[in-house]
Order: structure tokens, then C-alpha cells, then sequence
């Protein structure tokens, strides 16, 4: 049931976004890995039963973006997540976000610490082009401190080298 | 604490040479060594060192355990000082000076009176016996290791004219349940215990050279900035909080600045301030990520970490930002650059086949030479003060533990055994205590 109306959310979404997201006009964007990614909740707030599917579209606009071994740059496959995210902004003006960077363990302390601001960074202005208001997007980095996964393979690595957004204010 | 410190000021320089001799010998060879990166290690040569089993004396019933322990300790440190080899020497009845290649004999003696405990050490030439040095310690019960310590330095700096390390201490981060704390030890990790009550991501502590201070970064207030925890009144005091990080924290050898690295005007760039957090100047400017900034012992220069070539290379420049240099060619993540106090190497974390080992440069950047093995990931080089050893953090074991080894590679030693994770280590300058 809840797959099956995140779904739904997912192929909405995925037209919005080849419609409306910046820097897609290149090529399109590739499918979803709707599989692969599933929503988001433990970090959200206020989580009532009461209304699933604000619920839902909160935790799929609060999507993780995923990044490159030692890169930054904003990859074609979180064109998706960030467009949700920059919609939801849009509909929900008292909301802000605070953007981690994270990286996964190959590499140094304090490196890792520059690498993460530079993601939460990078994933900041893809929405200040979007068009949500700077002031409204705050950056920290936990560089390699905070893994989402203690796996010790490019999965789980793979998983680690992201950008996770808190929805505050909402 | 020494209450009766005749040191033999009349070296009986013939037989007294005959040992430096060696040692210089020792020395000479650890300096001529050349190496490629990757494969040679070479071997320092060692003076062989009697070191004849603690006596004691009076009737108290703890003097036996006691004197076991100052022998292990001081044996323990002469070892660990990586210029002796050492063999436990016969007892007084059965010695035979002939039968060894000793270069001298350490005996010591423990005794407790009114509560506190003494240790009276000597050196003796061999094969003559003769008595070339003495000292003698008093103390607590609780603080026989440090005598102990304080001995060695002693027989350390008379055999070879050089300080010791036995009075040094490592700073690192544990993890253990769920958190990260700062933790110090003594530098053979004896004596671990808990500086910070944080509650909070911690990394990267960094010791003053006055040996008052550690700095590090903390999330406390919800962002990471950079605190001193002081030694002496056991507290942590904010020193900058500037927006985005505030990370990688590294004393000028005068301890008046710190450089570090903030995101304060965009990326990561490198930045000098006062080291009460005032004047803060930039020295790095450019679009790649700048940062683990450290001092060349003269404070002349600062070495640090840029990807501005596309991946992660060491680079030098003046204290001032100026004359910019790249370091290191090999390889394709080379970081944490950490400067021998003796100047003349530069270790640093470099990336082989997925995971970290620590090698050292010429200051130069010539003949780099790697120190570990592939067990594991190697990280977070700091020198000992003498410039002999280097502390790091490994993961050979299964989680991330702190290792000692020569600066040559050689007499890698465990320091902690968990609980947790253990890591960052940053080594002390010498305590007199």
C-alpha cells in the first residue's frame, strides 16, 4: 500500500521534474531507482499516522543524494530528488533545510570534514537555482564521522557519499 | 621528585666513548639508509643493553611487586627509545662481562620509606663494571612509573646525548558507545583516561608545544568549531566559531597561532589566526579544497593538503601564503601532512590500492619511503618530539586502534586494545613531571 502511493508520488515527481528541473534540458533524465532508495523517515520530525501522505511526500522530498569517490559535483540521478525537494520548498515557504555532506570512510579525517561541506555545498546551490532563497538552506559537513551504512564494500560506501536533508520548520 | 641527583659528572670518557661510539655508529646508519617507495625497509642498528632486574630493599611486602614493575617499565622504555637491544643481565653472583656484547649494564634498586617509594638507577661500563652514571628518584606509591620514565630519559640521554620520549603523552578520539571523547595516555599507553565529557562529534585534537592545550573541533554547539581544552583547569574553552568549519587545527612551534582550515569565504581554504582566535588571515586561495595545514619546525613555512591538481597533493608554502610549492607526485591521494620536529621529513597518509599507509618525504620532497604495511588502513601521522617515532592509527587489527613506530617503519607496537574505536592521535611535547 505504502510502496504503491509512494510510487504514484514517484512517476508524479518524475514528470514534474523533466518538466521543471534546471539543467535538464541536455538529455533526459534516467529512471528513478525508486527501488533502491527508499524513503527517508527516521529523521523527520513529528511523524503523525494521521496523515500519510504529507508524511510520504516530506520523506521523498527529504531524499539523500548520492555522490562520485572524492567528487562533489551534483550527479544527473539526483536531478530527481533535489527537484522534489525543491518543489516541496516552494509549497512550503515556512520550511528550511539543513544539508548534510557526508563521505564515506576512504579518506581522511579532516579532508572527508572539506569534501562533505563542498557536497552540502553543491546540493545548496542547485536549489539557490532552483529558486528557493539562500537563507532558507543551511550546510554542515560530517565529512566521514556519520556513515549510513558500516559496510566496508563500494555499496556500502557508495551509500555513504551523499547529502541528507533535514526538513525543519515544518 | 629527585632527592639525591649525583650524576658522575667524571664520565671516564675512555670507556664512557667506547659506548657513545657505538650508539653514533647506530646513528650514522639510520641517516645513510636510502629507499624506494614501496618496497625497502632498512634496518637501524641497535646497542645491546644490559638491563639487570630491579632489586629492593626493607621489609615492606609490596617492595617485590613494586621492583618488578620499575623494571618492566624501565626496560619497556629502553626498548621502546629504539636505540638499544635489550637482554635481561644475570644477577650480581653469576655476572660475566666477558659473555656479553652489552655496551653497559643498568642496574636499579627500590625502596619504600614513610609511604614513598625510591629508585636509585646506575650505569655500568661494561666489561670494567665501572660506574659511569647514577640518579636517584623519589615519589608516590601512584607515580613509580614516571621515575621510571624519568630514569630512562636520563640513561637514554647519557648513552646517546639525545632527550628521551618516556615522559610524553598521546592525545586521540574514541568511539566507544556511540560517541567520540577526547582521551589522552601516557606515550607506551599506560594510563588512558577520559578529558572531555562532549557528548558530541569530536576529531582532530592537536597538542600546544607547551603541552597546556589541546585543540580540537567539536559539534557542540551544533556546528563544528574549534575549542582548547585546557589541561589545567580541565576545561574546554571555544576559540573560533566561524561559519561552516572550523577543522584541522595545527600549534606554530611558538604555540602564539593556530592554522587551521574554515569554509567561512566559500570552499575549504587554509588560514592562520592568533591563538586566542583573533586576527585570522588567509593564506590559500583557490576553487579546490585546502586544508590539514602543519608548521616546519622553524614556523617558517606550512605544509598542507589541496586537490587543486584534480586529487589530493601535499604542498609548502611560506607561513605568510607565499612561495607556493607541490610536495608529492606519487600517487593519487597523498594527505595529513605532519612535519618532523627535526625538519628534515615530512610524514603523511598516502593512498595504495584503496587504503591508506604512512610514508615520509624529504622535506625536499625527494626519496619518499613507506613505513607500512598493507594490513589495514594506516592514518594520522603525529612525530614524537624526538623526531624518532611517529603515532598513528590503524585499522590492521579489525577496528581502528593507535600504533607506535620507529620513524624508519620498524618496532610497530600496539598502544590500545578498544574498547571502541581509537584514533587521531596527537603526540605531546616532553613533561618534566
Amino acid at each position: 500500500m505504502r510502496t504503491r502511493s509512494w510510487l504514484a508520488h514517484s512517476m508524479l515527481l518524475l514528470a514534474l521534474a523533466l518538466i521543471v528541473a534546471p539543467g535538464c534540458a541536455k538529455k533526459k533524465a534516467p529512471p528513478p531507482p525508486v527501488t533502491q532508495q527508499p524513503p527517508v523517515t527516521q529523521q523527520l520530525p513529528d511523524t503523525t499516522s494521521t496523515k500519510p501522505p504529507v508524511d510520504q511526500e516530506r520523506a521523498f522530498a527529504a531524499q539523500d543524494i548520492r555522490f562520485d569517490y572524492d567528487k562533489a559535483n551534483i550527479r544527473d540521478d539526483a536531478r530527481l530528488a533535489l527537484t522534489a525537494l525543491g518543489k516541496y520548498l516552494m509549497e512550503a515557504p515556512s520550511a528550511h533545510v539543513l544539508i548534510e555532506g557526508h563521505c564515506d570512510e576512504r579518506g581522511t579525517t579532516d579532508y572527508n570534514l572539506a569534501l562533505g561541506e563542498r557536497r552540502a555545498k553543491a546540493a545548496r546551490d542547485w536549489l539557490v537555482a532552483y529558486g528557493i532563497g539562500g537563507d532558507r538552506l543551511s550546510t554542515i559537513s560530517y565529512g566521514k564521522e556519520r556513515p549510513l551504512d558500516p559496510g566496508q564494500d563500494e555499496s556500502s560506501w557508495s551509500r555513504n557519499r551523499r547529502a541528507h536533508f533535514v526538513l525543519q520548520g515544518v | 621528585m629527585t632527592f639525591n641527583s649525583w650524576s658522575d659528572r667524571a664520565r671516564r670518557a675512555a670507556t664512557a666513548a667506547a659506548v657513545v661510539a657505538a650508539v653514533s655508529w647506530a646513528a650514522a646508519a639510520f641517516a645513510q639508509t636510502e629507499a624506494r617507495i614501496g618496497v625497502e625497509k632498512y634496518k637501524s642498528e641497535k646497542t645491546p643493553l644490559w638491563v639487570q632486574r630491579t632489586a629492593w630493599t626493607g621489609a615492606d611486602g609490596r617492595a617485590p611487586a613494586l621492583a618488578a614493575e620499575a623494571f618492566s617499565v624501565l626496560g619497556s622504555d629502553l626498548e621502546r627509545s629504539g636505540f638499544f637491544k635489550i637482554a635481561e643481565a644475570p644477577a650480581d653472583s653469576s655476572i660475566n662481562p666477558g659473555s656479553t656484547l652489552a655496551a653497559a649494564l643498568v642496574k636499579s634498586q627500590l625502596g619504600i620509606a614513610d609511604g614513598r617509594v625510591t629508585l636509585e638507577g646506575s650505569l655500568l661500563n661494561l666489561p670494567s663494571l665501572q660506574v659511569i652514571m647514577k640518579k636517584g628518584y623519589r615519589s608516590g606509591e601512584d607515580a613509580l612509573r614516571r621515575i621510571a620514565h624519568r630514569l630512562s630519559d636520563e640513561i637514554v640521554k647519557y648513552l646517546t646525548g639525545e632527550e628521551g620520549i618516556a615522559r610524553t603523552r598521546i592525545g586521540f578520539v574514541r568511539r566507544a558507545g556511540g560517541g567520540e571523547e577526547l582521551y589522552v595516555m601516557d606515550y607506551d599507553g599506560f594510563g588512558s583516561r577520559r578529558l572531555t565529557q562532549e557528548g558530541a562529534l569530536l576529531v582532530s585534537p592537536a597538542w600546544s608545544p607547551d603541552g597546556r592545550y589541546l585543540a580540537y573541533t567539536s559539534y557542540r554547539a551544533g556546528s563544528p568549531d574549534l575549542y582548547v581544552f585546557d589541561l589545567e583547569d580541565a576545561k574546554s574553552h571555544p576559540v573560533s566559531r566561524q561559519p561552516g568549519l572550523d577543522a584541522a587545527a595545527a600549534w606554530s612551534p611558538d604555540g602564539r597561532r593556530i592554522a587551521l582550515s574554515l569554509t567561512k569565504d566559500g570552499n575549504s581554504e587554509v588560514y592562520v589566526m592568533d591563538a586566542d582566535g583573533a586576527n585570522t588571515r588567509r593564506l590559500t586561495s583557490h576553487p579546490g579544497i585546502d586544508t590539514s595545514p602543519c608548521w616546519s619546525p622553524s614556523g617558517l613555512e606550512i605544509a598542507f593538503t589541496s586537490d587543486r591538481s584534480g586529487a589530493p597533493q601535499l604542498y609548502v608554502m611560506g607561513a605568510d601564503g607565499s612561495n607556493l610549492r607541490r610536495l608529492t607526485f606519487d600517487g593519487t591521494y597523498n594527505d595529513q601532512a605532519a612535519w618532523s620536529p627535526r625538519g628534515d621529513k615530512i610524514a603523511y597518509s598516502s593512498r595504495f590500492e584503496g587504503r591508506f599507509q604512512i610514508v615520509t618525504i624529504d622535506a625536499s620532497g625527494y626519496n619518499p619511503m613507506v613505513l607500512t604495511d598493507s594490513r589495514g588502513t594506516n592514518e594520522d601521522p603525529s612525530w614524537a618530539p624526538d623526531g624518532r617515532h611517529i603515532v598513528y592509527a590503524s585499522s590492521r587489527s579489525g577496528r581502528r586502534e593507535i600504533y607506535v613506530m620507529n620513524s624508519d617503519g620498524t618496532d610497530q607496537r600496539r598502544l590500545t586494545d578498544g574498547p571502541g574505536d581509537s584514533y587521531n592521535p596527537t603526540w605531546s611535547p616532553r613533561f618534566d613531571d
